[in-house]
Protein backbone atom coordinates (compact mmCIF):
# COMPACT_ATOMS: atom_id res chain seq x y z
CA UNK A 1 0.00 0.00 0.00
CA UNK A 2 1.29 3.44 -1.06
CA UNK A 3 0.48 5.83 2.04
CA UNK A 4 0.63 9.24 2.08
CA UNK A 5 -0.27 11.15 5.87
CA UNK A 6 -0.72 15.32 6.53
CA UNK A 7 1.62 15.47 3.93
CA UNK A 8 2.19 19.54 3.93
CA UNK A 9 4.62 20.71 0.56
CA UNK A 10 5.81 24.49 0.16
CA UNK A 11 7.45 25.70 -3.27
CA UNK A 12 9.69 29.08 -2.37
CA UNK A 13 7.20 30.60 0.12
CA UNK A 14 4.06 29.72 -0.99
CA UNK A 15 2.32 26.73 0.55
CA UNK A 16 1.20 24.26 -2.29
CA UNK A 17 0.24 21.26 -0.31
CA UNK A 18 -1.45 21.83 3.11
CA UNK A 19 -2.60 18.55 4.42
CA UNK A 20 -3.01 15.67 2.28
CA UNK A 21 -3.76 12.02 3.13
CA UNK A 22 -4.50 9.45 0.91
CA UNK A 23 -3.45 5.97 -0.08
CA UNK A 24 -3.35 3.25 -2.97
CA UNK A 25 -3.99 -0.23 -2.01
CA UNK A 26 -2.60 -2.86 -4.00
CA UNK A 27 -4.00 -3.62 -7.30
CA UNK A 28 -6.71 -0.75 -6.62
CA UNK A 29 -7.15 2.01 -9.54
CA UNK A 30 -7.29 5.23 -8.05
CA UNK A 31 -8.30 8.56 -9.42
CA UNK A 32 -7.25 12.03 -8.25
CA UNK A 33 -8.95 15.03 -9.32
CA UNK A 34 -9.34 18.48 -9.20
CA UNK A 35 -9.67 21.87 -9.97
CA UNK A 36 -6.25 23.47 -12.36
CA UNK A 37 -3.99 24.45 -9.77
CA UNK A 38 -5.03 22.45 -6.87
CA UNK A 39 -2.06 20.67 -6.68
CA UNK A 40 -2.21 17.15 -8.02
CA UNK A 41 0.81 17.11 -10.27
CA UNK A 42 2.66 18.55 -7.03
CA UNK A 43 1.05 15.28 -4.74
CA UNK A 44 2.70 13.28 -7.43
CA UNK A 45 6.11 14.94 -7.40
CA UNK A 46 5.93 14.78 -3.42
CA UNK A 47 5.66 11.10 -3.67
CA UNK A 48 8.83 10.90 -6.02
CA UNK A 49 10.79 12.94 -4.22
CA UNK A 50 11.35 15.43 -6.43
CA UNK A 51 9.33 17.72 -4.22
CA UNK A 52 10.59 17.88 -0.81
CA UNK A 53 7.87 17.83 2.24
CA UNK A 54 7.93 19.90 5.05
CA UNK A 55 5.75 17.93 7.02
CA UNK A 56 3.74 14.67 6.95
CA UNK A 57 5.21 11.15 5.60
CA UNK A 58 4.60 8.87 2.73
CA UNK A 59 4.98 5.53 2.78
CA UNK A 60 5.09 1.97 0.39
CA UNK A 61 4.23 -0.81 2.24
CA UNK A 62 5.38 0.40 5.82
CA UNK A 63 8.55 1.62 4.54
CA UNK A 64 9.32 5.46 4.43
CA UNK A 65 9.57 6.80 1.19
CA UNK A 66 10.46 10.29 2.88
CA UNK A 67 13.79 10.60 2.91
CA UNK A 68 14.84 8.51 -0.09
CA UNK A 69 16.55 9.45 -3.31
CA UNK A 70 14.33 9.55 -6.31
CA UNK A 71 16.57 7.13 -7.71
CA UNK A 72 15.60 5.07 -4.58
CA UNK A 73 12.24 5.59 -4.84
CA UNK A 74 11.95 4.39 -8.14
CA UNK A 75 13.94 1.06 -6.95
CA UNK A 76 11.82 0.72 -4.48
CA UNK A 77 8.59 0.52 -7.28
CA UNK A 78 7.09 3.65 -8.09
CA UNK A 79 7.28 4.87 -11.32
CA UNK A 80 6.07 8.12 -12.67
CA UNK A 81 4.71 9.76 -16.00
CA UNK A 82 4.91 13.31 -15.78
CA UNK A 83 2.27 15.83 -17.11
CA UNK A 84 4.23 17.73 -19.21
CA UNK A 85 7.86 16.99 -20.52
CA UNK A 86 7.26 13.23 -20.30
CA UNK A 87 9.57 11.92 -22.97
CA UNK A 88 13.17 12.49 -24.35
CA UNK A 89 12.55 14.38 -27.46
CA UNK A 90 16.36 14.02 -28.52
CA UNK A 91 16.58 10.38 -28.76
CA UNK A 92 14.33 7.28 -30.67
CA UNK A 93 11.18 5.77 -29.44
CA UNK A 94 13.58 2.69 -28.74
CA UNK A 95 15.73 4.62 -26.71
CA UNK A 96 13.30 6.27 -24.96
CA UNK A 97 11.74 2.90 -23.25
CA UNK A 98 15.04 1.14 -22.85
CA UNK A 99 15.86 4.87 -20.50
CA UNK A 100 12.47 3.57 -18.76
CA UNK A 101 14.77 0.78 -17.36
CA UNK A 102 17.41 1.86 -16.11
CA UNK A 103 16.77 1.54 -12.61
CA UNK A 104 14.37 -1.52 -12.82
CA UNK A 105 15.65 -3.98 -15.39
CA UNK A 106 12.83 -6.48 -16.70
CA UNK A 107 12.97 -9.59 -14.40
CA UNK A 108 10.80 -12.70 -15.28
CA UNK A 109 7.25 -11.51 -15.75
CA UNK A 110 8.15 -8.09 -16.11
CA UNK A 111 7.31 -5.31 -18.31
CA UNK A 112 9.89 -5.25 -21.98
CA UNK A 113 9.62 -3.12 -25.04
CA UNK A 114 8.00 -5.99 -26.80
CA UNK A 115 5.12 -6.05 -24.29
CA UNK A 116 4.86 -1.92 -24.98
CA UNK A 117 4.77 -2.36 -28.55
CA UNK A 118 1.83 -5.26 -28.58
CA UNK A 119 0.11 -2.49 -26.27
CA UNK A 120 0.88 0.69 -28.78
CA UNK A 121 1.75 -1.12 -32.10
CA UNK A 122 2.50 2.35 -33.61
CA UNK A 123 5.51 2.65 -31.56
CA UNK A 124 7.00 -0.57 -32.83
CA UNK A 125 6.47 0.66 -36.80
CA UNK A 126 7.99 3.79 -35.59
CA UNK A 127 11.18 2.68 -33.07
CA UNK A 128 13.59 4.29 -35.08
CA UNK A 129 11.85 7.61 -35.02
CA UNK A 130 13.25 10.88 -32.84
CA UNK A 131 10.23 11.42 -29.99
CA UNK A 132 10.64 14.89 -30.99
CA UNK A 133 9.01 14.66 -34.27
CA UNK A 134 6.02 12.81 -33.49
CA UNK A 135 2.81 13.80 -32.67
CA UNK A 136 1.28 14.72 -29.29
CA UNK A 137 -0.95 11.46 -29.37
CA UNK A 138 2.30 9.38 -30.38
CA UNK A 139 4.53 10.84 -27.86
CA UNK A 140 1.94 10.56 -24.94
CA UNK A 141 2.21 6.84 -25.70
CA UNK A 142 5.53 6.65 -25.61
CA UNK A 143 5.49 8.55 -22.17
CA UNK A 144 3.15 6.35 -20.78
CA UNK A 145 5.38 3.34 -22.22
CA UNK A 146 8.94 4.77 -20.23
CA UNK A 147 6.67 4.80 -17.02
CA UNK A 148 5.55 1.13 -17.94
CA UNK A 149 9.32 -0.20 -18.32
CA UNK A 150 10.57 0.63 -14.99
CA UNK A 151 8.07 -2.21 -13.91
CA UNK A 152 6.70 -0.20 -11.14
CA UNK A 153 4.33 -1.84 -8.54
CA UNK A 154 2.77 1.67 -8.08
CA UNK A 155 2.33 4.05 -11.36
CA UNK A 156 1.57 7.30 -11.00
CA UNK A 157 -0.34 9.00 -14.14
CA UNK A 158 -0.68 12.83 -14.49
CA UNK A 159 -2.99 13.64 -17.17
CA UNK A 160 -2.17 10.88 -19.51
CA UNK A 161 -5.17 11.47 -22.09
CA UNK A 162 -4.37 15.22 -22.69
CA UNK A 163 -3.81 15.95 -26.20
CA UNK A 164 -4.63 12.33 -27.34
CA UNK A 165 -7.74 12.07 -29.88
CA UNK A 166 -10.97 10.69 -28.42
CA UNK A 167 -11.27 7.24 -29.66
CA UNK A 168 -7.92 6.49 -28.03
CA UNK A 169 -8.44 8.05 -25.25
CA UNK A 170 -10.79 4.96 -24.73
CA UNK A 171 -7.48 2.78 -25.92
CA UNK A 172 -5.84 4.14 -23.14
CA UNK A 173 -8.02 3.88 -20.36
CA UNK A 174 -8.51 0.60 -21.28
CA UNK A 175 -4.52 0.09 -21.67
CA UNK A 176 -4.28 1.11 -17.33
CA UNK A 177 -7.19 -1.70 -16.90
CA UNK A 178 -5.44 -4.21 -18.87
CA UNK A 179 -1.62 -3.33 -16.99
CA UNK A 180 -3.61 -3.12 -13.80
CA UNK A 181 -5.46 -6.33 -14.54
CA UNK A 182 -2.90 -8.46 -16.09
CA UNK A 183 0.17 -7.11 -13.98
CA UNK A 184 -0.84 -6.01 -10.99
CA UNK A 185 0.36 -2.40 -11.27
CA UNK A 186 -1.09 -0.39 -8.97
CA UNK A 187 -2.79 2.88 -10.29
CA UNK A 188 -3.02 6.53 -9.21
CA UNK A 189 -4.43 8.69 -12.41
CA UNK A 190 -4.85 12.63 -12.62
CA UNK A 191 -7.81 13.33 -15.21
CA UNK A 192 -9.25 15.74 -16.14
CA UNK A 193 -11.63 13.35 -18.33
CA UNK A 194 -13.53 12.99 -15.32
CA UNK A 195 -16.04 10.92 -16.78
CA UNK A 196 -13.97 8.36 -18.55
CA UNK A 197 -12.37 7.95 -15.53
CA UNK A 198 -14.76 7.01 -13.35
CA UNK A 199 -15.53 4.36 -15.50
CA UNK A 200 -12.18 2.82 -14.55
CA UNK A 201 -11.65 3.90 -11.28
CA UNK A 202 -12.46 2.06 -8.21
CA UNK A 203 -11.93 5.20 -5.59
CA UNK A 204 -11.50 8.49 -6.01
CA UNK A 205 -9.84 11.35 -4.41
CA UNK A 206 -10.48 15.12 -5.12
CA UNK A 207 -8.37 17.72 -4.35
CA UNK A 208 -8.81 21.50 -4.07
CA UNK A 209 -6.20 24.04 -2.73
CA UNK A 210 -4.34 21.34 -1.73
CA UNK A 211 -6.27 19.22 0.89
CA UNK A 212 -8.36 16.46 -0.15
CA UNK A 213 -11.78 17.66 0.23
CA UNK A 214 -13.40 14.17 -0.79
CA UNK A 215 -13.00 10.72 -1.20
CA UNK A 216 -15.57 8.44 -2.77
CA UNK A 217 -16.63 5.42 -4.80
CA UNK A 218 -17.56 5.90 -8.33
CA UNK A 219 -21.89 5.59 -8.93
CA UNK A 220 -21.89 6.71 -4.90
CA UNK A 221 -22.41 10.11 -6.01
CA UNK A 222 -24.82 11.68 -8.64
CA UNK A 223 -22.90 14.26 -10.78
CA UNK A 224 -24.44 17.55 -9.45
CA UNK A 225 -22.78 16.48 -5.84
CA UNK A 226 -19.61 16.39 -7.85
CA UNK A 227 -19.75 19.38 -9.95
CA UNK A 228 -20.38 21.35 -6.99
CA UNK A 229 -16.99 20.02 -5.40
CA UNK A 230 -14.75 20.95 -8.54
CA UNK B 1 51.38 27.56 -52.95
CA UNK B 2 53.75 25.95 -50.19
CA UNK B 3 53.37 28.74 -47.70
CA UNK B 4 49.91 28.11 -48.11
CA UNK B 5 49.92 24.55 -47.60
CA UNK B 6 51.65 24.92 -44.76
CA UNK B 7 49.74 27.23 -43.11
CA UNK B 8 47.12 24.68 -44.15
CA UNK B 9 48.77 22.04 -42.14
CA UNK B 10 48.87 24.32 -39.20
CA UNK B 11 45.43 25.12 -38.90
CA UNK B 12 44.59 21.65 -38.99
CA UNK B 13 46.62 21.21 -35.87
CA UNK B 14 45.28 24.72 -34.30
CA UNK B 15 41.69 23.21 -35.22
CA UNK B 16 42.30 20.28 -33.59
CA UNK B 17 43.11 22.13 -29.92
CA UNK B 18 39.92 24.31 -30.44
CA UNK B 19 37.73 21.23 -31.30
CA UNK B 20 38.65 19.11 -28.29
CA UNK B 21 38.70 22.15 -25.67
CA UNK B 22 35.22 23.02 -27.10
CA UNK B 23 33.87 19.38 -27.18
CA UNK B 24 35.14 18.98 -23.07
CA UNK B 25 33.29 22.42 -22.97
CA UNK B 26 30.21 21.50 -24.35
CA UNK B 27 29.86 17.80 -22.67
CA UNK B 28 30.06 19.44 -19.52
CA UNK B 29 27.61 22.33 -20.31
CA UNK B 30 24.94 20.89 -22.65
CA UNK B 31 24.23 18.62 -19.85
CA UNK B 32 24.81 20.59 -16.63
CA UNK B 33 24.24 24.04 -17.86
CA UNK B 34 27.47 24.98 -15.87
CA UNK B 35 29.42 27.69 -17.42
CA UNK B 36 32.90 26.06 -15.99
CA UNK B 37 35.32 28.46 -16.89
CA UNK B 38 37.65 26.42 -14.85
CA UNK B 39 37.93 24.57 -17.50
CA UNK B 40 41.36 26.46 -18.80
CA UNK B 41 42.22 25.78 -15.56
CA UNK B 42 41.91 21.92 -16.18
CA UNK B 43 43.86 22.78 -19.33
CA UNK B 44 47.04 24.67 -17.14
CA UNK B 45 47.07 21.67 -14.62
CA UNK B 46 46.90 18.99 -17.24
CA UNK B 47 50.65 20.38 -18.71
CA UNK B 48 51.87 20.74 -15.14
CA UNK B 49 50.69 17.16 -14.32
CA UNK B 50 52.50 15.60 -17.08
CA UNK B 51 55.66 17.62 -16.91
CA UNK B 52 55.61 16.52 -12.73
CA UNK B 53 55.18 12.55 -14.08
CA UNK B 54 58.01 12.79 -16.59
CA UNK B 55 60.48 14.62 -15.60
CA UNK B 56 60.23 14.86 -11.85
CA UNK B 57 59.30 11.39 -11.43
CA UNK B 58 60.89 10.05 -14.55
CA UNK B 59 58.04 7.79 -15.90
CA UNK B 60 58.09 7.05 -19.80
CA UNK B 61 55.72 9.10 -22.16
CA UNK B 62 53.08 6.81 -23.07
CA UNK B 63 52.66 5.63 -19.10
CA UNK B 64 52.63 9.79 -18.55
CA UNK B 65 50.41 10.57 -20.77
CA UNK B 66 47.60 8.04 -19.71
CA UNK B 67 48.12 8.71 -15.92
CA UNK B 68 48.04 12.92 -16.57
CA UNK B 69 44.26 12.19 -18.58
CA UNK B 70 43.55 9.86 -15.68
CA UNK B 71 44.34 12.31 -12.97
CA UNK B 72 43.17 15.30 -15.28
CA UNK B 73 39.57 13.94 -15.22
CA UNK B 74 39.78 12.97 -11.83
CA UNK B 75 40.66 16.82 -10.83
CA UNK B 76 37.55 18.23 -13.04
CA UNK B 77 35.06 15.78 -11.05
CA UNK B 78 36.39 16.78 -7.80
CA UNK B 79 35.81 20.95 -9.04
CA UNK B 80 32.34 19.61 -9.60
CA UNK B 81 32.04 17.68 -6.23
CA UNK B 82 33.57 20.21 -3.71
CA UNK B 83 33.85 23.77 -5.10
CA UNK B 84 29.91 23.50 -7.33
CA UNK B 85 28.14 21.12 -5.13
CA UNK B 86 28.85 23.41 -2.15
CA UNK B 87 27.52 26.31 -3.94
CA UNK B 88 24.49 24.70 -5.46
CA UNK B 89 23.80 22.86 -2.43
CA UNK B 90 23.26 26.29 -0.59
CA UNK B 91 20.99 27.50 -3.69
CA UNK B 92 23.65 29.23 -5.44
CA UNK B 93 22.28 30.42 -8.92
CA UNK B 94 24.43 29.74 -11.82
CA UNK B 95 25.91 32.98 -11.67
CA UNK B 96 27.30 32.26 -8.29
CA UNK B 97 28.67 29.35 -9.64
CA UNK B 98 30.27 30.77 -12.82
CA UNK B 99 32.32 33.41 -10.33
CA UNK B 100 33.06 30.57 -8.15
CA UNK B 101 34.87 29.13 -11.47
CA UNK B 102 36.51 32.18 -12.20
CA UNK B 103 37.54 32.69 -8.67
CA UNK B 104 38.94 29.00 -8.90
CA UNK B 105 40.70 29.52 -12.28
CA UNK B 106 42.66 32.61 -10.59
CA UNK B 107 43.82 30.32 -7.16
CA UNK B 108 44.89 27.95 -10.10
CA UNK B 109 47.52 29.82 -12.58
CA UNK B 110 48.26 32.02 -9.46
CA UNK B 111 48.84 28.83 -7.27
CA UNK B 112 51.47 27.73 -10.21
CA UNK B 113 53.30 30.44 -10.61
CA UNK B 114 53.81 30.67 -6.95
CA UNK B 115 54.82 26.92 -7.20
CA UNK B 116 56.62 27.02 -9.87
CA UNK B 117 57.69 30.35 -11.06
CA UNK B 118 56.23 32.41 -13.52
CA UNK B 119 58.39 30.91 -16.42
CA UNK B 120 57.10 28.08 -18.78
CA UNK B 121 58.33 24.32 -17.55
CA UNK B 122 60.20 23.14 -20.61
CA UNK B 123 60.45 19.03 -20.68
CA UNK B 124 64.14 18.06 -21.39
CA UNK B 125 62.91 15.26 -23.92
CA UNK B 126 61.46 18.22 -26.08
CA UNK B 127 63.91 18.11 -28.33
CA UNK B 128 62.93 15.39 -29.83
CA UNK B 129 59.58 15.93 -29.69
CA UNK B 130 60.02 18.79 -31.58
CA UNK B 131 61.34 16.78 -34.49
CA UNK B 132 60.24 17.96 -37.56
CA UNK B 133 59.00 15.73 -40.23
CA UNK B 134 57.74 15.98 -43.75
CA UNK B 135 54.15 15.29 -44.36
CA UNK B 136 52.73 15.96 -47.81
CA UNK B 137 55.41 18.35 -48.16
CA UNK B 138 55.00 20.22 -45.17
CA UNK B 139 56.74 20.41 -42.01
CA UNK B 140 54.84 18.50 -39.08
CA UNK B 141 56.29 18.29 -35.86
CA UNK B 142 55.92 14.83 -33.72
CA UNK B 143 53.94 16.43 -30.91
CA UNK B 144 51.96 17.95 -33.41
CA UNK B 145 51.15 14.96 -35.22
CA UNK B 146 50.59 13.44 -32.04
CA UNK B 147 48.27 15.91 -30.83
CA UNK B 148 46.04 15.10 -34.24
CA UNK B 149 45.97 11.76 -34.23
CA UNK B 150 45.29 11.28 -30.53
CA UNK B 151 42.64 13.90 -31.14
CA UNK B 152 41.13 11.80 -33.52
CA UNK B 153 41.05 9.12 -31.58
CA UNK B 154 39.72 10.50 -28.21
CA UNK B 155 36.87 11.85 -30.74
CA UNK B 156 35.87 9.06 -32.31
CA UNK B 157 35.70 7.67 -28.91
CA UNK B 158 33.62 10.36 -27.66
CA UNK B 159 31.33 10.27 -30.66
CA UNK B 160 31.02 6.04 -30.15
CA UNK B 161 30.55 6.60 -26.35
CA UNK B 162 27.69 9.15 -26.62
CA UNK B 163 25.79 7.26 -29.62
CA UNK B 164 26.35 3.95 -28.62
CA UNK B 165 26.58 3.28 -25.00
CA UNK B 166 23.62 3.32 -22.36
CA UNK B 167 25.44 6.07 -20.54
CA UNK B 168 25.87 8.09 -23.83
CA UNK B 169 22.05 7.79 -23.64
CA UNK B 170 21.51 8.46 -20.53
CA UNK B 171 23.59 11.78 -20.82
CA UNK B 172 21.70 12.95 -23.80
CA UNK B 173 18.73 12.51 -22.09
CA UNK B 174 20.00 14.59 -18.81
CA UNK B 175 21.08 17.15 -20.84
CA UNK B 176 17.34 17.41 -22.64
CA UNK B 177 15.37 16.64 -20.30
CA UNK B 178 16.90 16.51 -16.53
CA UNK B 179 13.65 16.39 -14.84
CA UNK B 180 12.64 13.04 -16.19
CA UNK B 181 15.95 11.65 -16.31
CA UNK B 182 15.56 11.65 -12.90
CA UNK B 183 12.21 10.72 -12.58
CA UNK B 184 13.03 7.44 -14.40
CA UNK B 185 15.85 6.53 -11.59
CA UNK B 186 18.81 8.37 -12.83
CA UNK B 187 21.33 9.87 -10.54
CA UNK B 188 21.92 13.52 -12.33
CA UNK B 189 24.87 13.83 -9.56
CA UNK B 190 26.71 10.53 -11.32
CA UNK B 191 25.95 12.05 -14.52
CA UNK B 192 27.45 15.46 -14.25
CA UNK B 193 30.25 13.82 -12.46
CA UNK B 194 30.97 11.69 -15.28
CA UNK B 195 30.64 14.30 -17.46
CA UNK B 196 32.57 17.11 -15.93
CA UNK B 197 35.65 13.49 -15.80
CA UNK B 198 35.23 13.42 -19.81
CA UNK B 199 35.16 17.05 -20.33
CA UNK B 200 38.60 17.28 -18.36
CA UNK B 201 39.81 14.48 -20.02
CA UNK B 202 39.20 16.26 -23.39
CA UNK B 203 41.04 19.37 -22.16
CA UNK B 204 43.85 17.67 -21.05
CA UNK B 205 45.07 16.59 -24.62
CA UNK B 206 45.66 19.96 -26.18
CA UNK B 207 47.12 21.12 -21.95
CA UNK B 208 49.75 18.31 -23.17
CA UNK B 209 50.63 19.43 -26.48
CA UNK B 210 51.14 23.39 -25.52
CA UNK B 211 52.90 21.73 -22.52
CA UNK B 212 55.23 19.58 -24.79
CA UNK B 213 55.26 22.49 -27.06
CA UNK B 214 56.61 25.35 -25.22
CA UNK B 215 57.08 24.24 -21.83
CA UNK B 216 54.24 24.00 -19.25
CA UNK B 217 52.72 27.63 -18.37
CA UNK B 218 50.09 29.13 -16.46
CA UNK B 219 47.65 31.74 -17.35
CA UNK B 220 47.57 30.26 -21.28
CA UNK B 221 44.21 28.20 -21.17
CA UNK B 222 41.95 31.22 -20.79
CA UNK B 223 41.87 32.72 -24.30
CA UNK B 224 41.53 29.46 -25.91
CA UNK B 225 38.68 28.45 -23.60
CA UNK B 226 36.91 31.72 -24.45
CA UNK B 227 37.87 30.85 -28.05
CA UNK B 228 36.55 27.70 -28.10
CA UNK B 229 33.48 28.31 -25.96
CA UNK B 230 32.63 30.74 -28.78
CA UNK B 231 33.24 27.56 -31.18
CA UNK B 232 30.42 26.09 -28.91
CA UNK B 233 28.05 28.95 -28.86
CA UNK B 234 28.68 28.98 -33.07
CA UNK B 235 28.35 25.46 -33.76
CA UNK B 236 24.38 25.28 -31.58
CA UNK B 237 25.08 24.23 -27.81
CA UNK B 238 24.30 20.49 -27.57
CA UNK B 239 25.13 20.07 -31.06
CA UNK B 240 28.86 18.37 -30.85
CA UNK B 241 29.16 18.24 -34.47
CA UNK B 242 28.32 22.05 -34.48
CA UNK B 243 30.72 22.52 -32.23
CA UNK B 244 33.28 20.77 -34.63
CA UNK B 245 32.84 22.41 -37.70
CA UNK B 246 33.17 25.73 -35.84
CA UNK B 247 36.41 24.76 -34.42
CA UNK B 248 37.94 23.94 -37.25
CA UNK B 249 36.59 27.25 -38.99
CA UNK B 250 37.95 29.03 -36.09
CA UNK B 251 41.53 27.08 -36.61
CA UNK B 252 42.00 27.30 -39.96
CA UNK B 253 41.04 31.35 -40.19
CA UNK B 254 44.04 31.96 -37.59
CA UNK B 255 46.12 30.26 -39.48
CA UNK B 256 45.54 30.91 -42.79
CA UNK B 257 44.41 35.01 -42.95
CA UNK B 258 48.24 35.19 -41.45
CA UNK B 259 48.85 36.24 -45.00
CA UNK B 260 46.45 38.59 -45.55
CA UNK B 261 45.58 39.77 -41.93
CA UNK B 262 47.77 41.64 -39.82
CA UNK B 263 47.95 39.47 -36.65
CA UNK B 264 46.77 41.94 -33.88
CA UNK B 265 43.62 42.12 -36.19
CA UNK B 266 42.71 38.52 -36.20
CA UNK B 267 41.05 38.31 -32.85
CA UNK B 268 39.43 40.96 -33.64
CA UNK B 269 37.83 39.78 -36.48
CA UNK B 270 36.72 36.27 -35.09
CA UNK B 271 34.53 38.40 -32.68
CA UNK B 272 33.63 40.66 -35.25
CA UNK B 273 32.16 37.73 -37.00
CA UNK B 274 31.00 35.71 -33.96
CA UNK B 275 29.02 38.80 -33.04
CA UNK B 276 27.28 38.94 -36.44
CA UNK B 277 26.77 35.02 -36.54
CA UNK B 278 25.03 35.46 -33.10
CA UNK B 279 22.56 38.74 -33.83
CA UNK B 280 21.38 36.41 -37.15
CA UNK B 281 21.57 33.27 -35.40
CA UNK B 282 21.51 33.07 -32.38
CA UNK B 283 21.12 29.94 -31.13
CA UNK B 284 24.06 29.02 -33.71
CA UNK B 285 24.42 27.46 -36.90
CA UNK B 286 22.75 23.97 -36.01
CA UNK B 287 20.80 24.65 -32.50
CA UNK B 288 17.56 24.15 -32.50
CA UNK B 289 15.55 26.94 -32.75
CA UNK B 290 13.37 27.74 -29.80
N1 LIG C 1 7.73 25.41 -9.42
C1 LIG C 1 6.72 26.08 -8.91
N2 LIG C 1 6.91 27.29 -8.36
C2 LIG C 1 5.89 27.99 -7.81
N3 LIG C 1 4.64 27.56 -7.77
C3 LIG C 1 4.38 26.36 -8.31
C4 LIG C 1 5.39 25.55 -8.91
N4 LIG C 1 4.82 24.41 -9.34
C5 LIG C 1 3.54 24.52 -9.05
N5 LIG C 1 3.25 25.68 -8.43
C6 LIG C 1 1.93 26.12 -7.96
O1 LIG C 1 1.40 25.08 -7.19
C7 LIG C 1 0.01 24.99 -7.38
C8 LIG C 1 -0.35 23.56 -7.70
O2 LIG C 1 0.21 23.19 -8.93
P1 LIG C 1 0.02 21.73 -9.53
O3 LIG C 1 0.77 21.69 -10.80
O4 LIG C 1 0.36 20.74 -8.51
O5 LIG C 1 -1.54 21.71 -9.82
P2 LIG C 1 -2.41 20.63 -10.58
O6 LIG C 1 -3.50 20.26 -9.67
O7 LIG C 1 -1.56 19.56 -11.11
O8 LIG C 1 -3.00 21.52 -11.76
P3 LIG C 1 -3.33 21.14 -13.29
O9 LIG C 1 -4.65 20.45 -13.29
O10 LIG C 1 -3.42 22.47 -13.96
O11 LIG C 1 -2.23 20.29 -13.80
C9 LIG C 1 -0.34 25.98 -8.46
O12 LIG C 1 -0.89 27.11 -7.85
C10 LIG C 1 0.97 26.34 -9.09
O13 LIG C 1 0.96 27.67 -9.50
MG1 LIG D 1 -1.04 18.99 -12.95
Amino acid sequence: MLKLENVQVSIGKKRILEDVTMHVAKEEIVAFIGHNGAGKSTTLGAVLGTHRIQNGTIELNNKALTNLSTTDIVREGIGLVPQLNNVFRNLSVEENLELGSVVNQGENGAFTIEKVYEIFPILRERKKQLVGTMSGGQRQMVAIGIGLMSNPSYLLLDEPSVGIQPNLVDKVMETIVKVNKEFGISILIVEQNIKKVLEIADRVYVMSRGSIIKEFVPGTINSEELWQLM
Amino acid sequence: MEILWQLFIQGVVLSMVYLLIASGFSVIYGTTGHFHISHAGVFTLAGYVLYLLMESMGLPIWISLILAIVISAILGALIYLTLYRAVLSRNGTHLVLFIASLGLLTVIDNGIVAIFSPDPQTFTTSVEFNKVLMILGAPVTVIQLGMIIIGIVALLLLYVFMNRTKAGRMIKAASVNPDLSQIVGISLKKIHVICYAIGSALVAIPGFYFALDTGANSGKGVELVILAVMAVIMGGIRSLVGAWIASLFIGMFYNMSILWIPPHWQTSIIFFLFLIMIMVRPTGLFGQRA
